[in-house]
């Protein structure tokens, strides 16, 4: 019968009968089953008919939970039915939370009776919504699954608290720019059994590492599959909970200030089922890349701009981590990840299906093995690599057969190499050039002539365009949305948000000093000397 | 349950006493159908009272052209041993247009569709339907929807004052 989906909504539905001209049953001698029910009527229609009238309630829910929240807001004006029902169905809400949001509470969550996600927005120069606020709120919503805050900097740990106790069925949370620490995260990791994904940004309650100990050892959070720390000083109070999490599955780190290795090491000890790894702009080393080969069931692992790392750690971590899927390495042009990390992965890593390659210098040597060992690899994205050239392309063209997505910005590749791609990558679907000097649109054209069925996004550098700019280079990267868009979405913040480890105040100081340093060793030697590493 | 031969026919009888004959696999389209049959596997006859003819004979069109359509997929696995990647997607965009060209109807006779869809509890016409409802509300005014669905306007002014004096705690574009 292949339908599957949507349950019956309403099995005998009490139509309210106001079509009038309903006929009586017909009764027949065979009749085994009878329907208690009056008859839908049909055309044409009484002039002054409500159409939606006879629609059950839980109909009318699913066509509104179909629309986006602007619809919505336009059907609660629609009339009185619409208005209740469109409040009493609606799941998902997001709420400017101001102080004055305070007095509103009891009429909106009267109208909004069954919010089970929920968003606390606050603009950054207003007066959030406070612990009584944040209390009150957590009380009407006891069936709450999901708690996004921003910017709500009236709130403590207090506050954190008295949500934890109101809403156990919390699945997912996640918090930015809020001024509590640790102590709020650890009530709802105590209380919320059911708690599935954290993700803590900016946290200023957290720099004080006497007011935000390390969370308790005690807890253990089962539910746990996904952590998100960013831009957080002392973020490692978290390490005890992220190691006493079982079941985890995600880990992503972006940009937290201080030594992560420990952590890692915790982790390769504890947290065996760890399928996915995102490392950006962080102390980690070699010492944490090899704690991680001990994660066997690792399937993506992202690695940018942790200039620490080097082809001695990837190796070690691809001789154990054999499932490896995805990869992703930014090596912030330092040179220290390449070859010989690249053939470990294409002996070890079959399962390879992409592969994300930026400021790292891969040669024909590697990028030979990864063609001809991973045989499913399917996208490949190079950006400013210096030694990818036209041996380089003719190679990946002639061997890499499942290939269906390729990426090229900013790397010294001509139109004699991308020759190859006419004939190359049977299954290729799409080929993006950026930024490369060597090839010309008259050749981009020859290519999308001559193989039809792909399609062909090139960009020509304009006459003006000196050495190549590496930060415009690495937002580019950050904006290849077509390989993995989650990932790349915090990649996009690589350079704009550079304010990881000075703190979120200082960001616009530091775009200014960014805009005129525009250069790579400028972050180079300032995340250096951040870190004390050299 | 005993599966019935598929060349079992089964009449479905409309509200306005229509009779449709149509077979068993064809009326099991209709999950309310389907679970009557397990229940009692003699009945041939069914009345379907709230339902008028040519809101039936849609409902039938309908599981009658899905019914066909995964016979045809079927047969065809069954003939290369497995299904072919694009021929099932030629398949299912060919469906998806029949399912589109179905919906051009006027609103009165899309909402009696919704409600047989969901009296008879047919999944695939209840999804598209309700859909197809929800697009013609998009982007439009509230007074918009009303003429397009013949709603009167019940609230009186203070309550749409009131109801629209909520609006600015909710953010825009968070959802």
């Amino acid at each position: 019968m292949g339908q599957t989906g949507s349950t019956p909504l309403t099995r005998f539905p009490s139509f309210s009968n106001r079509r009038s001209n309903s006929k009586p049953q017909l009764t027949s001698p065979t009749l085994t089953i009878s329907f208690p029910t009056p008859s839908i009527q049909s055309s044409p229609p009484p002039p002054d008919l409500d159409y939606t009238s006879e629609l059950p309630d839980e109909v009318l829910c699913v066509v509104f939970h179909l629309l986006p929240s602007s619809d919505r807001k336009r059907c609660s004006l629609v009339c009185r039915r619409w208005w209740l029902l469109e409040g009493q169905s609606r799941q998902r809400l997001a709420l400017n939370a101001q102080h004055s949001l305070l007095d509103s509470i009891p009429t909106l969550f009267d109208r909004f009776s069954s919010v089970s996600k929920l968003a606390l927005k606050c603009d950054r120069r207003s007066d959030s919504i406070g612990d009584e606020g944040l209390a009150v709120i957590a009380r009407r919503c006891p069936g709450l699954t999901r708690l996004k805050l921003r910017a709500c900097r009236a709130v403590t740990d207090a506050g954190m608290e008295a949500l934890a106790e109101s809403c156990p069925k919390l699945c997912k949370l996640s918090v930015g720019s809020c001024s509590f620490g640790s102590k709020g995260i650890e009530a709802v990791l105590r209380a919320c059994k059911h708690l599935e994904e954290l993700s803590v940004k900016r946290l200023r309650g957290l720099s004080d590492s006497n007011a935000s100990p390390p969370v308790s050892a005690e807890i253990v959070a089962r539910s746990l599959r996904a952590v998100c720390l960013k831009e957080l000083y002392n973020g490692q109070c978290f390490s005890t909970v992220i190691s006493n999490s079982p079941n985890l599955k995600v880990l992503k780190l972006f940009r937290c200030a201080g030594d992560w290795d420990p952590l890692l090491e915790d982790i390769s000890v504890k947290v065996l089922g760890v399928t996915e790894v995102h490392l950006e702009k962080l102390q980690v080393s070699d010492r944490g890349l090899m704690a991680l080969s001990a994660c066997p069931s690792l399937e993506v692992l992202h690695l940018v701009k942790t200039p620490e790392c080097t082809d001695t750690g990837l190796t070690v971590l691809a001789e154990k981590c054999n499932l490896l899927r995805k990869i992703h390495i930014d090596g912030w042009k330092t040179n220290r990840i390449g070859d010989q990390g690249l053939i470990a992965i294409a002996k070890r890593c079959p399962n390879l299906q992409e592969l994300v390659l930026i400021g790292v210098n891969p040669t024909a040597r590697s990028l030979e093995l990864v063609a001809t060992n991973c045989a499913n690899l399917e996208r490949l994205a190079l950006c400013g690599s210096e030694t990818f050239g036209d041996a380089e392309i003719t190679c990946i063209a002639a061997k890499c057969l499942a290939l269906k997505k390729l990426c090229i910005k900013g790397c010294p590749i001509s139109d004699l190499g991308m020759e190859a791609l006419a004939e190359g990558c049977p299954r290729l679907v799409k080929v993006k050039v950026k930024k490369c000097r060597g090839v010309t649109a008259e050749f981009a054209e020859w290519l999308r002539m001559s193989r039809g069925s792909l399609a062909v996004n090139f960009d020509a550098p304009g006459p003006t365009d000196g050495a190549p700019d590496v930060s415009e280079m690495v937002e580019n990267a950050g904006s290849e949305g077509d390989l993995d868009d989650r990932s790349v979405a915090g990649e996009q913040l690589g350079l704009s948000n550079g304010n990881a480890l000075n703190g979120g105040t200082r960001a616009s100081a530091w775009k200014t000093r960014v805009s005129i340093f525009a250069g790579r060793n400028f972050f180079v030697s300032a995340f250096r000397r951040l870190h004390g590493s050299q | 349950m005993a599966r019935s031969s598929t060349e079992n026919m089964i009449t479905l009888m409309s509200s306005d006493g229509e009779e449709f004959m149509v077979t068993e696999k064809v009326a099991r389209e209709c999950t309310t159908i389907r679970n009557m049959l397990e229940d009692d596997c003699v009945i041939t006859n069914i009345p379907l009272p709230n339902v008028t003819s040519d809101i039936l004979s849609m409902v039938i069109e309908y599981c009658m052209e899905h019914v066909a359509a995964a016979e045809k997929a079927a047969a065809e696995t069954a003939e290369k041993g497995s299904s072919s990647a694009p021929a099932a997607a030629k398949a299912n965009k060919d469906l998806e247009e029949w399912d589109k060209a179905f919906m051009n109807v006027d609103v009165y006779t899309l909402c009696d569709l919704i409600l047989a869809a969901n009296y008879l509890n047919v999944s695939g016409l209840l999804d598209l339907t309700i859909q197809t409802a929800a697009n013609l509300i998009k982007g439009k005014s509230p007074e918009q929807i009303r003429k397009t669905f013949h709603i009167q306007n019940d609230l009186s002014l203070e309550e749409e004052e009131k109801i629209r004096s909520q609006t600015p705690w909710a953010f825009e574009k968070s959802e």
